[in-house]
Order: structure tokens, then sequence, then C-alpha cells
């Protein structure tokens, strides 16, 4: 791939979770990631979506290492953070933050937004109290709070304004490279709007890359550069936003869109292709195409053959072997 | 075929007694569903939409302390009519499943989980439709059937924590049906759902319903999923209906600042050729009122583009806008809305 040298690269990342011994046979695992690569340019949104099992969640922990991985490489700034021990990683930290769904979870109830950002620099060394209270209150400013709020405590704030706290939180360290998984799912619709204006504004303006990591197909839209489709831990497509929400190639990402409610559709959804079924169980995957048991275009060879990711324009891959399908 | 009133709602307010004092969670909302009619109510957390759902059958527990006023009509088939509100519980409780049930958001919490699945859709069989105990066990395959699980034989043995969220809801649904409502409330009833499971259960809604020719309540926070469904829409905010009518045309020329604001917070992406994209990222100023805050004028008005002095002045009434189709607004400058 041409373009800039990219900040993250992930190769051949795995995540299996061993399941329960039963009975004397081999442990079966569940295998949430299997192979997942990619690249993050900086500055760069990719957007991870996929249903509930399809494995973003933990490819958002593994790129920061917050899970072990069971195989696969993580390279931050050229380093495998994957094969650093802790301590090692520890400055690195400072270069990789992440915003969770739940901000009424990721704020300790019994310290002020002061403490909670302050603690943050202090245990990144960064500044002297003074100094640290200052940069607590202009982060404030910056995520649309009032640095006069830094004595009150999580629970005085709404939800939307707990992750303003959040982002705030994050971006405390100056980080490079931010996960943001869900931020707005537990948000209420007017108030999504504007923190997704807020970390898009700060994404610009500090020049931040993100792992991008949502439901909900219209909010991956208006984020991401680049859109990375996953299912049962595989990928099946990724390309330029423009081109995964205009052009689809593979089938899973057709079926996604065509399930997302539209405004514009109008039309009942009489004629939308509805995908069947449920995504499988994780621990025992199809052979072949993982895709294959819900897919409408399936083949005889499907169930043999796993697909390879294959480029069809620059930056555009897809992991199907048929090569006839437009949608 | 001739509109048939099914339900009416008229005046509700539903207020709870709280440490702090009285919560006006539902303040004054009317609305109709007629027979074989989807009716949507939209809102945001706190608008009130789910506090009316529980309303209509008084779902509310001791420690809830809720008190409920206005009058909520059920039209019988023989066309008589009732008022639940009224009603004693005994009778209320006939009401409740025989001929309006209700499916939640969270199917998990709804369903009992040492029971199999098969055992709660046969309980519910023999409650409400004594005559067809007997052949309880084929019903409730049968409905499993209906509401789209495939090998029902085998599905009815399982116990909820054996399926999966959409499964679960499906299983929400057979229950619901088992005793032939004739109308059906449904709360959120996809919003823990992916959006392929989503968009499975909004078309199983919508056959189901043409086939048992049902009123549908669908209580949403999703404009999008109403333009999908429903016939007509209440849109609700701060415990009042603020705009009604029908769906197209509300989806297309919003009669109110806040269901146009709420179209339009929906974030959009338009691709250019050259240069940037635009993103259109077009939050709500500001947050709902609390409860114990409303001004006294429009509730929406400290968040409105158009707000003037004369809208927080008094209260504003729901304003008719057409005779037919039973539009109205509660806006007094919604003729000056683009």
């Amino acid at each position: 791939m041409t373009g800039p040298a990219p900040l993250m690269e992930v190769d051949d990342l795995a995540k299996h979770f061993p399941l329960p011994r039963r009975g004397l046979g081999a442990r079966g695992a569940v295998r949430a990631v299997d192979g997942v690569s990619f690249r993050v340019a900086p500055g760069e949104v990719l957007g991870l979506v996929g249903e509930s099992g399809s494995g973003k969640s933990t490819v958002g922990r593994l790129a920061l290492r917050l899970l072990e991985p069971t195989r696969g490489a993580v390279r931050f700034e050229g380093r495998d953070i994957t094969a650093q021990s802790l301590r090692q990683l520890r400055p690195l930290r400072r270069s990789m933050q992440m915003v969770f769904q739940d901000p009424y979870a990721s704020l300790n109830p019994r310290r002020s937004v002061g403490q909670a950002i302050g603690e943050v620099l202090r245990l990144h060394r960064i500044g002297d109290r003074a100094d640290r209270h200052d940069r607590a209150a202009a982060l404030m400013t910056k995520v649309g709070l009032s640095p006069a709020d830094l004595g009150r405590m999580p629970r005085e704030f709404s939800g939307g304004q707990r992750q303003r706290i959040a982002i705030a939180r994050a971006l405390a360290v100056e980080p490079r490279f931010l996960v943001a998984d869900e931020p707005v799912s537990a948000l209420d619709v007017s108030i999504q709007a504007g923190i997704l204006a807020l970390l898009r504004g700060l994404q610009a303006e500090l020049n931040l890359a993100m792992l991008f990591i949502s439901h909900d197909l219209s909010v991956v839209e208006v984020m991401a550069d680049r859109v990375m489709v996953l299912y049962l831990g595989r990928v099946m497509e990724v390309g330029p936003t423009r081109t995964i929400f205009t052009q689809p190639r593979h089938p899973y990402t057709a079926g996604l869109l065509a399930a997302a409610p539209r405004l514009d559709r109008g039309d009942g959804g009489e004629a939308r292709v509805v995908l069947r079924d449920e995504i499988p169980s994780p621990a025992n995957p199809p052979s072949g195409c993982v895709f294959r048991t819900r897919c409408p275009f399936v083949l005889p060879a499907c169930a043999t053959e796993v697909p390879q990711p294959r480029a069809l324009a620059p930056g555009h891959q897809m992991a199907c072997i048929r090569d006839d399908l437009r949608f | 075929m001739e509109p048939a009133p099914l339900l009416e709602v008229r005046d509700l307010r539903t207020r709870f007694q709280t440490r702090r004092g009285v919560l006006r969670a539902v303040d004054g909302v009317a609305f109709a569903v007629d027979r074989g009619e989807t009716v949507a109510i939209v809102g945001e957390s706190g608008s009130g939409k789910s506090v009316t759902a529980m309303s209509i059958l008084r779902l509310f527990g001791r420690t809830d302390r809720a008190s409920i006023e206005g009058a909520i009509l059920l039209h019988g088939r023989d066309g008589g009519v009732r008022d639940l509100l009224t009603l004693p519980e005994p009778a209320l409780r006939d009401v409740r499943g025989r001929e309006i049930a209700v499916i939640f958001q969270d199917p998990s919490a709804s369903l009992n989980p040492v029971f199999t699945i098969g055992e709660q859709i046969r309980e519910a069989i023999r409650r409400h439709r004594p005559a067809e105990a007997a052949r309880a066990d084929a019903a409730a395959v049968e409905l499993l059937r209906d509401v789209g699980i495939a090998d029902p034989e085998r599905r009815v043995a399982a116990y909820p924590h054996q399926l999966s969220g959409g499964m679960r809801q499906r299983v929400m649904i057979a229950i619901a049906l088992a005793c032939q409502p004739r109308l059906l409330i449904a709360d959120e009833p996809t919003t823990a759902l992916d959006v392929t499971i989503q968009a499975q259960i909004m078309r199983l809604l919508a056959d189901l319903k043409a086939a048992r020719g049902m009123g549908l309540l669908f209580i949403t926070h999703d404009l999008a999923l109403v333009g999908e469904i429903a016939d007509r829409v209440v849109v609700m905010y701060a415990g009042q209906v603020v705009e009604t009518g029908r769906t197209a045309e509300i989806l297309a020329r919003p009669r109110h600042p806040y269901t146009r604001a709420l179209l339009e917070c929906r974030p959009e992406r338009h691709y250019r050729d050259e240069g940037e994209d635009e993103r259109l990222l077009r939050p709500i100023a500001g947050a709902p009122p609390r409860p114990s805050e409303v001004a006294p004028g429009c509730r929406f008005a400290p968040r409105c583009p158009m707000a003037e002095a004369r809208c927080t002045a008094a209260a504003i009434p729901l304003i008719e806008l057409a005779p037919a189709g039973g539009r109205a607004s509660r806006c007094i400058r919604w003729e000056d809305m683009p």
C-alpha cells in the first residue's frame, strides 16, 4: 500500500478464548478474532462494523493490548507492542487511548472530574500540580464543558456530558491513536450528533488516528475515512467509506446495509434483501467461508474454500470467491 | 374498510410520587389506535413514551407510587366501550394478554429462566384461551413456527438462556400472540438487537399484524423505524404530544421544530467528487427539561431555533392543522416552518 507510513499495522491478529473442558475431548475455543490484518495511517479514521459476535470490540482491545493476542502482531510506529513487556509498554500507552460505550461505568463515582483527569496526567508524569489543573481546565473547554465544573462529581452530569469528560480524559495525554468503542450508543440521538461532531473536530485538529467501532452504520459512515466489515472474527470487506456504502461487493456488507433502517427508504422494506438467520457461534464457525450459511449467493465451493482477501481497486479488498455480484 | 377505533387515550396524566416531589411523566397525552392500524409513539428518554404504554395497562407496581388520570377507552368487538382506568384489577387482568398484549425491549427480563419456552407459551394459552388448553402443546409449536423459529418441535423444549436475543424476542412475540390480542403494544422491541435481527423482527411484526388484523402501538426512539412500520405517528417531548399525523406527511414535512430537529440530528454524509465530503452532524442544542422544571409555555422553546417571546408566555395547545388525518402540532409558529 502506498501513502504515508502507517501509525498502526496489524498482521494476522487472532484471539481465541478457551472454552471450559467438557469430558475427555480436546478443549474447544471461541475464535473471537481469526486472522485480521489492517493498517491505520496517522490522522486516519478506520471504522469497524459487524454484528455482535463479529469481533469488533475484541479487535479494538487487542490493538491497545488490553487483551493478549493468541497470534499475530500489532505494530505501533514500527514497534511490535505484543512483544513488549508491560513496563516497556507504559510510555506507549500515552500515545494510545480508548473511549468506551458507557460513560457511567468508565468514571469513578467518588472522584471529581478534575481528579479523574488529573490522575491520568499524574500517572504519565505530565506537569506539576498547578500545570495539571491548567491542562484539565483547558481540556474541559475543548470538549465543550466549563472549567468551573472540574470540582463536580460524575453523577452531576448527563450522559452526553459524561462522555465529553471521558473524551477529555482520553485526550489529556495527547494520544496519536484512539479506539472509540460504541462511543455514542448509550446516548439519545439528539445528543449523539454533538459528541460525534466533537470527536470529528478533535480528530482533525489533533491529527488523531482512530479505530471507530459502532453497530450503527450511519454513525460509522459519517465518521470514518475507511471501513472494515467483520463477520465471525474475519474481515469480509475493507475499503474507502464511499465505496463500502455506495458500491459494496461482499454479500455480507450488502446485507448489513440493507438491514439498516433509513428515513429515505419509505417502501415498507418489501424490496430489500433481509439476511436470514443469525450469526453462528464463534465456537463452531462454518467451514470454508464463515458467512456462507447466511449468504443468499452461496455456491457449493464456499463450503470448502476459505476465501482470501483480494484487491478490487486500490484500498478496496474483499473476501468472497464470487466475482459477479453487484449491489 | 371504515376506520373503527380500537383504543382511545384521552388526556392521560401519569404522575409519580418521589422523594423530591411529584414527577409529571405524562402530562395530558391523547391519541387513538384504529383496528388493524399501526401507530408509533416516538420520543427520547424522558419523553414519557414508555410511561404512556405502561399506563394503558396500569403496569406499575405499588412502589412506583404512580397515579394515572384521564381515560383509556377500549372498544369491544360488540361495540361496547370500557375505560381501562376505572376497570377493577381482576377485569383488567383479563384485558392484559387476552385483548392487549405487550412486548418489551429486553426479552430476558420478561421470560422466566427456569421454565422452557414451551411451558411459558402453554401457560399463556391455558390462562387466556382455556378452551384450547387440551391442544396447547400443538398450539405452542404452531406459534413458534408463526414467529419464524426454525425447528419449533425441538426448540419448544429449550430454556431462554439457550436462545439468542433475537430468538428470545420471537418467543416473547409468540407468548403475546398466544391469546390472539386485538392490540399489541411493542415498547422498543428491537433496540437491544443487531440491525440484521431488527430488520427480521420488524418484518415479522408487520406480517403478523397484517395476517391477524391486530392494532399495533409501536414505541421507539428511532424515526427511521417509524417510517417502515407506522401508519400514524405521535411525537412526544417532555411528557406531551408535540406533533401527530400520518407518517409520510410527518417525515416529509414536519410541522413542529422538535420533530424536524429529531429528523435532522441523524448523521448524514454527502459524497463529493471533488473536495471534502459534507458530513452533517446537527445535534439539538441543550437538553430536555427535568420534569420538575418545565416552563409555563412551550417545553421545547429553550432548545428551539424558532422560539419567540410568545412561545413561553402561556401554555401552547395542540393545534389541529387539517381536519383529515388528525394532523396536529403544539407549535404556534407551525405555519412559518420551511
